[in-house]
């Protein structure tokens, strides 16, 4: 699905299959270094002009997330000390802000821990204000899945029809339709917040 | 049902077909943004973050900063999250997709809305 809305809604988008088909959990840190490895080492880096002969330079791998996941990462022994220091420190992370996710209350742990390193991991993070909102999260379009409802323009249309074809997510739950009569068992609600990024910590759980 | 294919670790190759292979200014950094997670679905959220952060940079750090490529990593499915459908869902493109994919892309990538660059 990923790979359809990259190539269909995206000239310059891709998926990476490479941490999807390891058979062993692989942390943020060591899928920012195979990527690092691959367009530096065996693609020798990006050239600085069409010559080539030209030098290459080598590209700066950082992470992109919404607020969510520098959320997890402030929460102590949810990611290593290690991974956060090679992520934000080494790396880098662009933070979009989301609703539900103050990203100021995370900073002040991960600027603690940094600091007490010797490091400043705050000028390696760039948050990024949502100058139009944008709080479409996995977990409710998959409700909206189970419950019949439409997510007609929350996902890309070639997206919505392999979720068609393939029947996913169709799978039976507790929960009430939001929109119903009220006659239903138990209280019709949208689930609250959506790690649509995974935290490592997650992972390791 | 059509059994899509997942590429393994004996056929992987890193993708780079769209990766910027050439700096538009040779003094700047190239930079690459890697997106991690479920994607289970991906929505035009998980798209537009990329979309956002481009425009971060160009706005605040095009002294320093070209962007030349992104990518999505989804998750293995050893990452046992509810909800999860299987990483050839989620991740790769089934092949009987991209034969009947081809005529459609080939309209998109030369249609009006085509970034000419990054």
């Amino acid at each position: 699905m990923c790979e359809l809305a990259c190539e269909q809604t995206s000239d310059w988008l891709m998926v990476d299959p490479w941490e999807a088909i390891q058979k062993e959990y692989q942390p943020t840190a060591v899928v920012l270094n195979h990527i690092t490895t691959s367009v530096n080492d065996q693609l020798g880096g990006i050239s600085t002009s069409s010559d080539p002969d030209a030098p290459k330079r080598p590209a700066q791998v950082a992470l992109l997330g919404g607020s969510d996941l520098l959320q997890t990462m402030s929460q102590p022994g949810v990611w290593s000390l290690e991974d956060l220091d090679l992520i934000i420190g080494s790396h880098g992370i662009f933070v979009i802000e989301r609703s539900g996710s103050n990203v100021s209350d995370a900073l002040a742990p991960l600027n603690e821990w940094s600091e007490k390193m010797g490091k400043n991991w705050l000028e390696n993070i760039q948050v990024v204000r949502q100058l139009i909102a944008n709080d479409i999260s996995s977990t409710r379009i998959r409700q909206f899945l189970r419950w019949g409802m439409s997510v007609q323009y929350l996902l890309p249309s070639c997206v919505i029809e392999y979720l068609r074809e393939h029947q996913l997510y169709r799978d039976p739950v507790e929960d009430n339709h939001p929109l119903g009569d009220g006659k239903g068992k138990g209280k019709g609600k949208l689930m609250e917040g959506d790690s649509n990024v995974a935290g490592d910590g997650a992972r390791m759980a | 049902m059509p059994s899509p294919d997942l590429q393994s670790k004996d056929t992987y190759t890193f993708p780079s077909h769209r990766l910027q292979q050439v700096l538009s200014d040779p003094t700047k950094i190239p930079l690459v943004l890697v997106a991690c997670g479920s994607f289970s679905p991906i929505t035009h959220m998980h798209l537009r973050m990329f979309e956002m952060a481009v425009d971060y940079v160009r706005q605040n750090m095009s002294d320093t900063y070209e962007v030349v490529g992104g990518y999505l990593s989804p998750v293995s499915d050893r990452y046992n999250k509810a909800g999860l459908a299987s990483a050839t869902h989620r991740s790769v493109l089934p092949f009987p997709f991209r034969l009947h994919l081809r005529p459609r892309l080939t309209c998109i990538l030369q249609g009006p809305h085509v970034r000419i660059s990054l």
